[in-house]
């Protein structure tokens, strides 16, 4: 069967948790053919890819937002007055609607050339009307435009024909896969590894550009472009149960939620033979990419805590330098500064495997995760973690609600680099109690998050709803 | 996390309305500005040559004839760059690339200077006067052509003063040399020429210290004179050929009636060399002159009442006012334009009505032919029209209308020059019929344009359809750089 696997921001040019989550599944399903569909915000070309392709990926289909469209012929027939009243709905941002997709796909001309119509100019005015807006109306002209300018050239775009589509968030990857959808009539299957509508809300929050009168609007936006994926999805699939119980909050409907956990190779990570601990420093570890939602300060600062309690230790940071490169800059400014040159190493992208064997702890400090698959490897390879409460963290570390092994470490709150400091300070204190808590993380991983199981359950998926479709289809 | 975000969104950000509105404040004035002064020369000519009893009536047309040529001709030839060039100045100066506004003024001296050689060239292979009367009327004619240039100029940088001073003391010491002249002419008298000749040398003398004027005026405006890129403004011809057209198609419409009477019923050639119509030319001379009224009223309308309400929305627009303002400023501005239109079409339609009913008593003291009055009557109802034309072409520009402001010239132009072919065969009984019917109905369509444009203007400021046009040719911007490399001067 041919899968389409619709993408945004990520997989195969940025490294990051999804990225390498698709690169797995595509690996790892042989008998299934990919076809990829990338959305990005620049053009992006074969010399960006981060990952080699798995030879049963067919195709890349790059769709860079924010392109000059190609002049679309245009429709005979003038757009009815209901298809005017199903678009005005939905760009008022009132419902989720199939058919308002189908008349922006095939009955409205090109965004630019929309944007120039009549019909646009009254939407604008009476939505600014009844939105009861009283703030400057050209920001708010634009910023209709700034929204619905890639919404349009994603929806007019042309996509492969595949089997099924699988999007690996919802927003712009999540309406283009819920056209696809409905274009082909295949089933759409949606796996949200952070809740997309949720972190566009804090980026927005955050944003110093969007005037405050419209911030709300813009976070309205992407809880209707995610309603709209949840609508026409099939199976809305996350990562672990906390972000199972936020799809619901916003909307999704409680049958087609499913947990399905990120699993690692387990086998190849277990046999990592640790060297033993040498009782006169703590060696630290850290797998993550160096950017501010990682929030690697908060590790640097926690390292100074314990050097100023005259701790022995060494801190690697292992993870790729030049996505941030503002970012990176600054945290080998702050290490500098610190006076923590010779035991906070930022390495770069390095074999990981080498390194694991000699660490005693590892540690996560970010502000914002998923299910981090670097804590899995880890545990995997015994090694006791520290890690900030986010994402699926406590879930990983603690175990779920039927699960017998014991803690894998601690769990601490983020941006307190106190705890993670005195959580070190007790590892290096207790080193045989930190082998016991590496050991439960093995344990652990062995039962519940080994890739081969997560696989197995995405393979019988693809197959059931394509089934159900094709049964449908003849 | 996977996800875009929305960084790139910012590109909207980006200033869209990077207001050019005010590129064509001037524009009116350098549009009205050349034809007035033809009309008022060419006909205060006209009057004064016919007191000179000791010349004769072949010396005195002669003489009246090469000037009038000359300002027609060099008004058809500022028309072919006025407009783009007038907005290509007006972004430089918005851009504060004010520096360039010079070289731009050379390039477009030295396209006049082409485009007024070619039709010199033409006029003297088909001229049957003698050479030394040929090259005088070229040095004229080259000489307002590059007064018109600088009077654009000029106006783009406000400096109302000198060009007044220059065109004052040009006129003056113009008229004085021909009055003189014209009294104690039969002494020098080496030719038949002589007469007319010196009577146009002198004309002559004054237009070029009217010229030098307005070079000192340009030389004191713009103190740093670069050379670099004389011809950027050519590729203003691929941005805007509609500016293009609009420009050239005007000034052509005003005269196209007389070109095709010309060769109709009564007409005249003077010398073997120039064609005219006695009395259809002076019925379109002393037409135009009763228009003065409206371009007076509308300047003043314009920069007072207008153009405050005009700035008020568009500053709405602009500067985030809200929806409500925007449309309760796009109402006070439709209805000051619509009291103004209405002001005008009023004022300016009562004085030629008042005279079209009034000439017939004014002109049997000064006994003047039948004929002439019935031409009169008709062509001051097509110069009432064309005074429209021209005022609500110039605001369809303020608007950025500039398709409209295209159709206009072009209906103007068209109806004007076909009505003429149309009716050359009725005679004297058809003239002045064409052009009143050609411009009334050019001016009624402007007016439906404007009315149905104005209706929509908040529309067109935020989604521009007319944007949208087909590919920019890029000929012209190829020539500009090809032209800015190879430059000597």
């Amino acid at each position: 069967m041919k899968i389409g696997m619709v993408v945004e921001g990520s997989y195969p040019y940025v490294s990051g948790g999804v990225a390498s989550w698709v690169q797995t599944v595509m690996q790892r399903m042989p008998e299934h053919e990919f076809e990829v569909i990338t959305i990005t915000p620049t053009p992006m070309t074969e010399e960006d890819y981060r990952y080699t392709l798995p030879n049963n990926v067919k195709g890349i289909t790059n769709l860079p937002l924010n392109l000059e469209q190609k002049n679309r012929k245009k429709s005979r027939k003038p757009i009815t007055e209901e298809e005017q009243r199903v678009l005005t709905e939905w760009m008022m941002l009132e419902e989720p609607n199939s058919a308002a997709l189908e008349v922006i796909r095939s009955r409205i001309s090109n965004s630019k050339e929309f944007f120039s119509e009549q019909l646009f100019w009254h939407l604008v005015q009476n939505s600014y009307k009844k939105e009861k807006q009283s703030a400057s109306f050209i920001e708010y002209f634009y910023m209709w435009k700034g929204m619905f300018t890639p919404v349009i050239e994603l929806i007019q775009c042309e996509v492969p024909e595949v089997d099924l589509v699988h999007s690996v968030s919802t927003g712009y990857a999540g309406l283009l896969a819920a056209v696809i959808k409905l274009q082909q009539r295949i089933p759409y299957i949606l796996t949200e590894h952070g809740i997309y509508s949720r972190e566009r809300e804090e980026e927005i929050l955050k944003a110093s550009w969007i005037a405050d009168y419209y911030k709300q609007r813009w976070i309205h936006f992407f809880h209707h472009l995610t309603k709209q994926a949840y609508r026409e999805a099939d199976d809305i699939i996350t990562l672990f149960e906390r972000n199972s119980e936020l799809q619901a909050q916003i909307g999704a409907p409680e049958e087609k939620l499913h947990v399905i956990p990120n699993g690692i190779d387990y086998k190849k990570l277990s046999e990592v033979k640790r060297q033993k601990t040498s009782k006169d420093k703590l060696i630290m570890g850290a797998i993550v990419r160096i950017v501010p939602i990682k929030d690697i300060k908060t590790m640097i600062h926690a390292a100074k805590l314990l050097d100023d309690r005259a701790i022995p230790f060494e801190l690697y940071i292992m993870g790729p330098l030049d996505e941030d490169e503002e970012y990176t800059e600054e945290c080998s400014l702050l290490i500098q500064q610190l006076d923590l040159k010779g035991r906070v190493y930022l390495t770069g992208k390095v074999n990981i495997s080498e390194y694991l064997p000699i660490f005693d702890v590892c540690l996560l400090t970010s502000i914002s995760e998923g299910q981090p698959l670097a804590v899995l490897e880890g545990m995997a390879a015994g090694i006791p973690w520290v890690v900030t409460d986010v994402g699926a963290c406590s879930e990983l570390i603690y175990g779920g609600t039927h699960d017998r092994f014991g803690p894998a470490g601690f769990v601490v709150t983020p941006v307190k680099p106190t705890q993670i400091a005195e959580r070190c300070e007790w590892f290096y204190h207790n080193p045989s109690e930190a082998v016991k808590f590496g050991m439960n993380g093995k344990k652990r991983v062995e039962e519940y998050y080994q890739v081969d199981q997560f696989i197995d359950l995405y393979a019988q998926l693809y197959k059931e709803r394509r089934e159900e479709y094709g049964r449908d289809r003849f | 996390m996977a996800g875009i975000g929305f960084k790139l969104q910012r590109l909207f950000q980006e200033d869209y309305f990077s207001s050019r509105f005010k590129a064509y404040a001037f524009a009116g004035l350098v549009t009205a500005g050349p034809w007035l002064i033809v009309i008022i020369t060419i006909s205060l000519i006209q009057w004064l040559t016919s007191y000179l009893v000791d010349i004769s009536k072949d010396q005195q047309e002669l003489f009246t004839l090469s000037v009038s040529y000359c300002f027609i001709f060099s008004q058809v030839i500022f028309g072919i760059q006025q407009l783009v060039v007038t907005r290509y100045v007006a972004d430089l100066i918005y851009e504060k690339r004010a520096k360039e506004i010079f070289s731009t003024f050379i390039g477009m001296s030295k396209g006049t200077l082409l485009f007024a050689t070619i039709l010199g060239g033409v006029f003297f292979f088909l001229s049957n006067l003698p050479f030394y009367f040929n090259v005088l009327i070229f040095i004229l004619f080259v000489t307002i052509n590059m007064i018109w240039v600088m009077f654009l100029f000029l106006s783009a940088a406000k400096n109302y003063q000198a060009v007044a001073y220059s065109f004052v003391t040009g006129a003056l010491i113009s008229l004085g040399i021909v009055l003189y002249l014209g009294f104690h002419v039969e002494r020098i008298n080496f030719s038949p020429y002589s007469s007319s000749f010196f009577l146009l040398a002198g004309f002559t003398a004054g237009m070029i210290v009217t010229l030098f004027g307005l070079l000192f005026a340009m030389l004191l405006t713009f103190g740093s004179r670069p050379r670099e890129n004389q011809f950027g403004y050519l590729s203003y011809f691929d941005k805007f050929p509609s500016l293009f057209w609009t420009g050239f198609l005007y000034n052509s419409g005003i005269w196209v009636c007389n070109w095709v009477i010309w060769f109709g019923e009564g007409r005249m050639t003077l010398l073997d060399t120039f064609v005219y119509h006695r009395l259809y030319d002076t019925a379109i001379f002393w037409s135009y002159l009763t228009i003065i009224p409206t371009m007076i009223i509308f300047v003043v309308s314009v920069e007072t009442r207008f153009y405050e309400r005009y700035r008020i929305f568009y500053g709405n627009v602009n500067e985030g006012g809200t929806l409500a303002a925007i449309k309760k400023s796009k109402e006070r501005m439709q209805r000051v334009l619509k009291e103004e239109v209405k002001r005008l079409f009023r004022s300016q339609g009562a004085i030629s009505l008042l005279i079209i009913f009034s000439v017939g008593y004014i002109t049997t003291i000064f006994g003047v032919e039948d004929r002439l009055i019935t031409i009169f009557r008709f062509t001051i109802v097509g110069a009432f029209s064309n005074a429209m034309v021209l005022v609500i072409t110039l605001i369809l520009l303020y608007f950025e209308d500039r398709r409209g402001a295209m159709y206009t010239s072009i209906a103007f132009f068209a109806l004007n020059l076909m009505l003429s072919l149309l009716f050359l065969p009725l005679g004297h009984e058809g003239y002045g019929l064409s052009f009143s019917i050609g411009s009334t109905f050019a001016f009624l369509f402007a007016l439906l344009r404007l009315i149905v444009f104005i209706d929509k203007v908040d529309y067109h400021a935020f989604c521009r359809p007319h944007d949208l046009v087909q590919k920019e040719t890029s000929i012209f911007s190829k020539a500009g750089r090809w032209l800015n490399q190879h430059t000597f001067l």
